[in-house]
């Protein structure tokens, strides 16, 4: 029984042998276990404990990676009902999961109850503290304090499960709440100061479909309102902003399909109609300035899919999908600002932006043998876009709506061969050629060749995966590279029933060149080099072992990014011949975290877990943001 | 293609069928448990056809396994059947969802990544989906460069439990997207059912704007972030923000980039480079994913 028991324990266990948070414990002897409860069988399982952290260098940037505390905390709880006979009064499985409540950063829940042939509902709720500092380093990082709880709930039920003709109802809802920094324009050149704001947004969202089967064919529809709130205001001493931007986006989707010996087909229509009404009343007494704006915005989005999959031979699948999507960005607006000093009016008007694709994609795939497997495929995209971007001033009207079209053209190849029962080899290799990129850095010129080896045997597993991405575009100043070359092999090996090994290595090369052009103290800077270079390799390295009535666990994880080899931040490579484009050229740090765990089973039913992880970070030239975390948490973990 | 695909007949096994409860003579330890499996629905309604039910559902008819007295020869044995076989298999009831409807098109499809792959029916880690194992896990085995990119210091958080890669990705295929080119990415799935997945919970930056920041709408989100994590703070494809809007914002590209096919704008005189100030573009531009009352994205 014992040997049993290890053996559960081990493989479950072996499931999380990556976790890269160290707790909560992995609920090692969760579905194996079960009380009988009339015709019920129930498992459970809560694991509680106590988290401690302990920091030192940047607090900001620590709680903006990884934000884990200190207190008492409900690590994760799992119970499940289960009926024996599948013909339970009021539901025949109860699934409910916990994680992280009572104070992480990363808290959720979901639960499943679902009675066969009558009902099923599966509810997520997830509540995410997430925090971002604000104006810390000098580094030019951009970015703006925000210390808010997101919250997210989706519920979905679905009435008739296992009959043909099946009903759909969801709710989901999305909160952002907290304290964030905005800032105000404070003259006409563009200089701003900091303002508090308070973030405060809703969307709720309500769905209602349904599916019909009949003659092997299925109706599927949807409907759904999504209703918006943003409520933030802005505030500060002779300040005061609110921008109120309220709408709805009701949205339909009706798809039929059906699946068939030798064919299938699918397709597909959704239209979204997305409306907000938005106000911005803004009063600041330092630029003696009011603003005024209000208006309706428009985005609807109407889409159509098609696809048709053949299978004339046993060997041979041709799949072949098109699109269509349009998408108008319009509304109506009046912005005014007025300058109580010069009397000056300004007046803005809306932008409209279209955007109409059609795309269509063939893919083959044949069986040359067994082991050997070909696949080639061809995609078209014609795109138009549609703008007017001039927002006009008083007595100057807009321009007139410009219209382009770019087109792209893209091939693929693979293949994949297992000379080998236990050996895989897949190659694959997509080449595109777009007409007209939207921006210099789109993808315009590209080739992607991808290479994946994968060879198991017994409980051995390696692999090993490469990926070459470049996008080579060339038009006037903005020559535009960027070179990606991707690295990654894995190992993992149980050979044991009480030993688990894995290790993971990855490694990324970025560099890109980009033409740039800037204004310095008035002066252009054309023609100019932005030049990027990081060398990303990361690891990760897990070992579990069981003695007696120890679980052992030990892991490490490391990201370096040793960047271009320079000594110094500002030392001159390629580019302007300006500090800060200097330093932004390359950003070597490090990120490790080692982490233990310890599980001890003091009972069948119970257990005690300890661990520690630490968080090391480290910027090579500047030490503004880098921390020392020490985080751990002990814990009983209860289960029957 | 819809009138050829009504006339086609769906696929029906042949054999004899004998039941579950003869099964289990000699596989008590699959169905003492499978009450807990999602396939067991078939099994309690009482009503399905033999070939819709229990044990020979998938494994085709038993009689002859019975009388050879096993073997897998005798029945349709998953570990002996092909990625495309074993499709087969599990679409003639599975394929009757939507959220597969595009699986013969899924990269995954298309490189015989087959179904017992990713789900195990009988030694499920999950009880929802019967995956093989949980996410992200299952994910890595494969994505081993996934792996890494979700240890980095800024990253949606997968692995903390918080997110799962099924949250955007359908592995089983999607529809084109609405975003970029529509050739690309072919696995990502879309929010309210039409929009780029980062817009389920970050419903803040969907809009419509008075003032839309175009790569947004034009190229999506990727543009700018790395979704699955970066060094960079906020995902950015670049650990300095100037550089990275720098790239774009050159005013060069006249008859080719940008939205009015005039390139993109170039920074204004006012903008001193050499001044720290300017170098945090989103401190002043910090509605940069869209403004209702500022084409500058400054309110």
């Amino acid at each position: 029984m014992r040997l049993i028991l290890r053996v559960i324990v081990l493989s479950l266990c072996a499931t999380g042998l990556f976790a890269q948070v160290i707790a909560p414990t992995p609920d090692a002897v969760g579905p194996t276990r079960g009380d009988d409860w009339k015709d019920y069988n129930v498992v459970n399982s809560f694991e509680t404990g106590y988290r401690f952290l302990s920091l030192s260098g940047n607090q900001n940037k620590y709680r903006s990676d990884e934000n884990f505390g200190s207190g008492i905390r409900l690590l994760s709880s799992f119970m499940g009902v289960n009926s024996k006979n599948g013909h339970g009064i009021l539901f025949d499985e109860f699934v409910l999961s916990t994680h992280g409540l009572g104070g992480d950063p990363y808290q959720s829940a979901s639960l499943r109850i679902q009675k066969n042939r009558i009902y099923e509902y599966n509810l997520l709720w997830r509540k995410n503290d997430y925090f971002n500092p604000g104006l810390t380093t000098n580094g030019g990082q951009g970015q703006h304090l925000l210390d808010t709880a997101t919250t997210l709930q989706d519920n979905n039920l679905t009435l008739f499960p296992q009959s043909r003709i099946k009903v759909f109802l969801g709710y989901s809802r999305n909160t952002q709440d907290g304290p964030g920094i905005s800032t105000v324009p404070s003259n006409s050149a563009g200089d701003v100061f900091p303002v508090f704001t308070n973030v405060h947004q809703i969307q709720n969202d309500y769905r209602l479909g349904g599916e019909v089967r009949w003659w092997g064919m299925t109706l599927n529809w949807l409907h759904g309102w999504e209703d918006f709130k943003d409520d933030s205001a802005d505030s500060a001493n002779q300040f005061a902003r609110s921008t109120p931007n309220h709408g709805t986006s009701p949205y339909w989707q009706v798809a039929l399909f059906r699946n068939s010996h030798w064919i299938d087909f699918n397709g597909r229509f959704t239209y979204t109609g997305g409306q907000r009404a938005f106000v911005t009343s803004e009063n600041s007494a330092g630029t003696n300035q009011q603003i005024v704006t209000y208006g309706n915005a428009s985005r609807p989005v109407a889409t159509g899919n098609a696809t048709v999959s053949i299978f004339p031979t046993s060997k041979l699948t041709i799949a072949n999908h098109t699109s269509l999507y349009n998408i108008r960005t319009d509304g109506d607006s009046a912005y005014l600002q007025i300058n109580n000093s010069t009397g000056v009016i300004n007046r803005l008007y809306y932008q409209y932006l279209g955007i109409r694709t059609v795309a269509n994609d063939t893919d083959l795939d044949y069986k040359i043998q067994r082991w050997l497997d070909l696949n080639a495929g061809y995609e078209y995209s014609d795109r138009r876009i549609t703008s007017t971007s001039q927002f006009s001033q008083a007595g100057s009207p807009g321009t007139a709506p410009y219209m382009q079209t770019n087109q792209l053209h893209a091939g693929k190849v693979g293949v994949r061969a297992q000379p080998l029962s236990r050996l895989t080899i897949t190659i694959n290799a997509e080449f595109g050629r777009a007409s007209r990129p939207f921006t210099p850095k789109s993808d315009s010129n590209y080739n992607l060749l991808t290479g994946r080896i994968q060879y198991k045997w017994k409980t051995l597993q390696l692999a090993a995966w490469s990926q070459a991405n470049y996008n080579d575009n060339s038009v006037l100043l903005s020559d535009y590279n960027s070179h990606g070359r991707s690295y990654s092999g894995s190992a993992a090996w149980s050979p044991k029933k009480w030993f688990a090994f894995d290790a993971s290595y990855s490694k990324l090369h970025l560099e890109t060149l980009g033409g740039i052009a800037f204004f310095a103290q008035n002066v252009l800077f054309a023609n100019q080099e932005s030049y990027y270079l990081s060398n990303l390799h990361t690891g990760t390295l897990a070992v579990r072992f069981a003695v007696k009535r120890f679980d052992v666990y030990l892991g490490y994880s490391r990201v370096q990014d040793t960047g271009d080899g320079r000594a110094t931040a500002t030392q001159v490579v390629a580019g302007p011949d300006i500090p800060a484009f200097r330093a932004a050229q390359t950003f070597p740090l490090a990120f490790q975290s080692p982490q233990a765990r310890v599980s001890f089973r003091i009972t069948e039913r119970l257990r005690w877990n300890a661990g520690y992880q630490y968080f090391g970070y480290h910027e090579d030239f500047s030490s503004g943001q880098n921390y020392l975390a020490h985080t751990g948490y002990t814990s009983l973990l209860w289960s029957f | 293609m819809l009138f050829l695909s009504l006339c086609a007949k769906p696929q029906k096994p042949d054999g004899a069928y004998v039941g579950s409860t003869v099964c289990k003579t000699c596989h008590p330890d699959v169905w003492f448990r499978f009450y807990k499996n999602a396939h067991f629905k078939s099994v309690a309604s009482e009503k399905e056809k033999p070939e819709n039910t229990g044990c020979e559902g998938c494994h085709g008819p038993g009689e002859a396994h019975v009388k050879a007295h096993g073997g897998k020869a005798t029945i349709r044995a998953f570990s002996l059947l092909s990625p495309k076989e074993t499709a087969q298999a599990c679409l003639r009831c599975h394929s009757e969802s939507l959220a597969r409807s595009n699986i013969h098109r899924s990269v995954h499809t298309l490189n015989d990544v087959g179904c017992t792959q990713c789900h195990s029916v009988h030694k499920a880690a999950t009880p929802k989906f019967l995956l093989a194992k949980s996410e992200p896990e299952l994910c890595y085995g494969c994505h081993t460069d996934v792996r890494g990119q979700f240890s980095m210091p800024f990253k949606h958080r997968v692995n903390e439990g918080f997110m799962a890669c099924s949250d955007c990705h359908n592995p089983h295929g999607t529809p084109s997207p609405t975003w970029r080119m529509a050739a690309r990415p072919a696995m990502v799935s879309q929010g309210l059912v039409n929009e780029e997945a980062c817009l389920k919970c970050h419903s803040d930056k969907r809009g419509p704007f008075a003032f839309e920041h175009p790569p947004v709408r034009v190229e999506g989100c990727e543009s700018c972030h790395s979704p699955h994590g970066s060094p960079n703070s906020r995902l950015l494809r670049r650990p300095v923000v100037f550089t990275m809007c720098l790239e774009c914002h050159n005013g060069a590209g006249a008859g080719v980039f940008g939205r009015t096919g005039n390139g993109v704008p170039m920074l204004s005189r006012a903008h001193n480079m050499t001044d720290p100030r300017y170098q945090n573009c989103t401190n002043c531009h910090l509605r940069i994913h869209g403004s209702n009352s500022d084409p500058l994205f400054m309110r």
